[in-house]
């Protein structure tokens, strides 16, 4: 039970053009900023809109072909589709969602079987408004699951979680959807669900594909800036490569601005002289309050706190350190009351040289 | 100052809403009074006059009432889902029977309807007769009526989140069984609510109903027909039928706000 | 407060525009029958008395009684029928009632309605006729006629009956009588002979009425503030010129001014 197809459609002057072949019990993630086309793809293959070209596959059985004329319509094609706010029916009990799709005793065995899989026996004849956002994820989850589909589509499902409750129980929600056996393609803007959660990963940017392989290459370590940026790497160094260390599998790089300060980042194809760009996440960035004494990690740098924003779930502090060099790092907000972190305070920034990665020109 | 000194404290909108309340209930309450001390009451209560106008009056509001929601509803929906130039037009031209007074309603009718109307010939020729029957009774309540309905069954369908209806067809549900199983359970309020104000304004028809159905007791004279009437004669009577139409008006509002409650989704909860 | 108060001012000044300060304004409440006419006629009396305003109310006889009977202000009330004045004689003024005019009944026929040609043939099947309600003046004298027409030796004995199962609608005044019958969705009604002036309708005259059944009278409010006023306007509408206004709108005047 594969789910695969392309499309290609056009509403007004965006053009989205995607393709996908997804694994049963794997995870697809569609990741990309909002407006990018990731929920129109969705509703797509459920059916929902109608398409300029493409072929749609679930299971083996074709649902939308326009070159045969074949459009199959939402309630025959077997879709789970779970939107960003659930789509919970507010005038059923917690059961009634739950069973809505089921169609036959089977179906209404698993939707038994969900209710209790997914926690959900004393909150059954409970209404909508009187569950909590992790429960009504939940609901709207077994209800999708109920109706036993051939493809869940997940829009967002943890963005109107809190941060806290998100990381709780994405990992039950993994397991619940790698033991579906059921192709899963989640919508997300976040790259951190999307590394939680993803087999496979696709980027998309204004309708298009840019990237796509396995979560952590495609994410972690992206191959191009722009790619980069969309995968929210914050820190991206235009630096010269100063001289490369093959015997360490590692090279130095400077930054342009003289005195140059100097990060070592591991070796890459480049030569000396070579003007490139550097990525590392704001995660990856460690801050210590003082100079950090016999560290592993090679790059520590000295510099001053320019900023601190707020960016779930914690906040993003930039320190400068001259040179041209700035650096963004991601702590918690625990971590700026504890360190005493204010703008201007004297900070060191640190930076294992296997978290830096070169990203290719575009 | 002490503000708990005033032992019960009003918003100006409460003592306002005491104001209004007191004006409509006064006329009524004198009403009551005047038809329970009339010493004609109870012979007027049970009058073949009486009792054949109530007869007709809540058989004619239900027919129509029948029509209305069999025909409204899907308008109501279409017109719930339709934006754009032509629409609005078609939303204009549904509220006129609103705003015109109801006797022009009724001459407009017999204009289209009657012996002399635009289809006065095609209706003759097929045999059909409208003007002093009942049906015209019938055909004067739906005129008037249904676009209280249709405004707001259309409310009520606008505000079910097109969402729901999409989610329930990816579960499997056919586009007829979705809006059986969720746009109507959920518009319901609306619905109902839209239903009692036509049906309050079905029974209470009379100026269409005068000029186009006649005053005959027993096929063309209904509650407030039979009122006028009785006015001319002996004004207990006319309080006595006007009591009774009260009454029933009051029994049938209140067991439809009853349905609109008791299926309803608490406002605010349908996102 | 603001509201109530300018409802007060307009409820109370609305009728009293272009008129003298110290001008009077008498409410005549009269049957719609009278609508033309006394229009007619008040005109007249106010050109001649610039100090006296005239405001009408026409409805049928029965309603405008029972307003009345309810504390409805009047200055003088024009009935078409002389019961509804002595209904309510404990409310005038005994000594001014007054007879201002007589009717008779006709029944109007609708353009469209060639078949009925005479009286007899109101009783055929599936002729449309409407009537006043019983209780109004109008409906009362037309079903008097039927009664005495079926008694005559040229009429059926049931004609009456067969007339009255004819009717499809009972209107509540004239007007609404001949409103049908000018839409032609009825083919009959009966109604006043002035209400055909100026109507060109067809129409058939009824034999031997007697032309003080249908009486107009007229009386003053005990109640009025304005006795003096009220009383020259019924002068005027005995005088000459008074009733050649009324003769001229259809009415028949008395022979004698005072009953």
């Amino acid at each position: 039970m594969s789910a695969r197809g392309w499309i290609k459609h056009r509403i007004g002057a965006f053009s989205l053009d995607v393709s996908w072949d997804v694994e049963p019990g794997t995870v697809t993630v569609l990741y990309g900023p909002s407006g990018a086309g990731k929920s129109l793809t969705l509703r797509a293959i459920a059916g929902l809109v109608r398409l300029d070209e493409g072929r749609i596959e679930l299971d083996g059985s074709v649902v939308f072909d326009h070159e045969a004329g074949l459009w199959i319509p939402p309630h025959h094609r077997r879709v789970g589709l779970m939107p960003q706010e659930y789509g919970l029916f507010p005038h059923l009990t917690v059961a009634a969602n739950i069973a809505y799709g089921a169609h036959d005793p089977d179906s209404h065995a698993r939707a038994a079987e969900l209710t209790r899989t997914l926690d959900l026996q004393e909150l059954q004849q409970r209404r909508i408004w009187q569950l909590s956002g992790g429960q009504r994820q939940r609901v709207a989850l077994a209800r999708a699951l109920a109706a036993q589909p051939r493809v869940l589509l997940l829009d967002e499902p943890f963005a109107s979680l809190d941060s806290e409750l998100r990381r709780a129980v994405r990992q039950e929600i993994r397991q619940v959807l790698t033991a579906s056996h059921v192709p899963v393609i989640l919508v997300t803007h976040d790259a951190e669900e999307a590394l939680a959660l993803a087999d496979h990963v696709q980027i998309i940017d204004s309708g298009r594909i840019v990237a796509e392989g396995d979560p952590v290459t495609t994410l972690r370590q992206p191959p191009a800036p722009r790619i980069a940026r969309l995968a929210g790497v914050e820190n991206l160094l235009r630096m010269r490569v100063a001289r490369l260390q093959p015997e360490d599998g590692a090279m130095l790089c400077e930054t342009l601005e003289s005195p140059p300060l100097t990060l070592e980042t591991p070796l890459a194809e480049a030569r000396e002289g070579d003007v490139v760009t550097v990525g590392i996440r704001s995660s990856d960035v460690i801050l210590a309050s003082s100079e950090p004494q016999g560290l592993s990690a090679r790059n520590v740098f000295a510099g001053t706190v320019a900023s601190i924003e707020p960016r779930s779930p914690g906040h993003d502090v930039t320190v400068n350190c001259g040179a041209g060099l700035s650096l963004v790092s991601h702590v918690t907000r625990h971590a700026i009351t504890q360190l005493g972190i204010n703008e201007g305070t004297r900070m060191w920034a640190v930076v294992k040289a296997s978290s830096c990665f070169l990203l290719s020109e575009d | 100052m002490n503000r708990r000194a005033f032992p019960v404290r009003l918003p100006p909108g409460g003592i306002i809403t005491l104001v209004y309340i007191a004006f409509i209930a006064l006329p009524l309450i004198a009403l009551f009074v005047r038809a329970v001390s009339s010493y004609s009451l109870w012979d007027s209560l049970t009058s073949d006059i009486t009792l054949t106008a109530l007869r007709l009056s809540l058989v004619t509001s239900l027919i129509s009432m029948i029509v209305v929601v069999g025909a409204g509803v899907p308008i109501a929906r279409y017109l719930s889902r339709r934006t754009g130039p032509l629409s609005r037009v078609i939303d204009v031209l549904i509220d006129v029977p609103l705003v015109l007074p109801p006797v022009v309603a009724g001459l407009a009718m017999l204009m289209a309807f009657g012996r002399m109307g635009i289809l006065g010939d095609a209706l003759d020729a097929a045999g059909i007769r409208l003007p002093f029957t009942t049906a015209a009774v019938i055909l004067a309540q739906i005129f008037v009526s249904a676009p209280f309905f249709i405004r707001a069954a259309k409310l009520g369908f606008q505000a079910v989140p097109r969402e729901l209806e999409e989610i329930s067809q990816t579960l499997g549900i056919s586009p007829w069984r979705t809006f059986w199983r969720v746009t109507l359970p959920l518009a319901w309020p609306s619905i109902v609510g839209g239903l009692a104000l036509s049906w309050a304004r079905a029974i209470s028809e009379f100026g269409a109903t005068i000029m186009f159905a006649g005053n005959l007791t027993g096929r063309t004279q209904t509650m407030p027909l039979a009122i006028l009437s009785a006015m001319e004669s002996n004004v207990g009577a006319a309080l006595a039928l006007a009591v009774i139409l009260v009454a029933a008006s009051v029994i049938v509002l209140f067991v439809l706000a009853l349905a609109a409650t008791r299926a309803a989704v608490p406002a605010g909860r349908l996102e | 407060m603001l509201a109530v108060s300018a409802l007060a001012a307009i409820a109370t000044t609305a009728c009293a525009a272009d008129r003298p300060e110290n001008a009077v304004t008498l409410r005549v409440f009269a049957a719609s029958s009278l609508t033309d006419a006394l229009t007619e006629a008040s005109t007249a009396f106010e050109a001649e008395n610039a100090s006296v305003a005239i405001e009408t109310h026409f409805a049928g006889s029965s309603r405008l009684r029972a307003q009345l009977e309810e504390g409805a202000q009047a200055d003088i009330f024009i009935s078409a029928d002389p019961r509804h004045v002595d209904a309510i004689t404990h409310l005038l003024v005994e000594s001014l009632i007054t007879t201002v005019a007589t009717n008779e009944m006709v029944v109007a026929l609708a353009d469209s309605t060639r078949s009925i040609q005479s009286l007899e043939d109101l009783a055929e099947p599936d002729v449309k006729i409407v009537i006043a309600l019983p209780d109004v003046p109008a409906g009362r004298y037309a079903r008097a006629l039927l009664v005495q027409m079926a008694r005559q030796a040229d009429f059926p004995s049931n004609f009456d009956d067969a007339v009255l199962a004819n009717i499809v609608s009972e209107e509540t005044n004239v007007r609404a009588v001949l409103a049908k019958i000018q839409l032609g969705e009825a083919d009959a009604g009966f109604v006043y002979r002035s209400d055909l002036r100026d109507t060109g309708f067809r129409h058939l005259t009824i034999p031997n009425q007697n032309p003080a059944d249908i009486a107009y009278v007229a009386a003053v409010l005990r109640d009025s503030p304005h006795h003096d006023a009220a009383q020259a306007f019924l002068d005027f509408l005995i005088s000459d010129e008074g009733q050649q206004i009324l003769a001229s709108q259809g009415f028949f005047v008395p022979v004698t001014a005072t009953p």
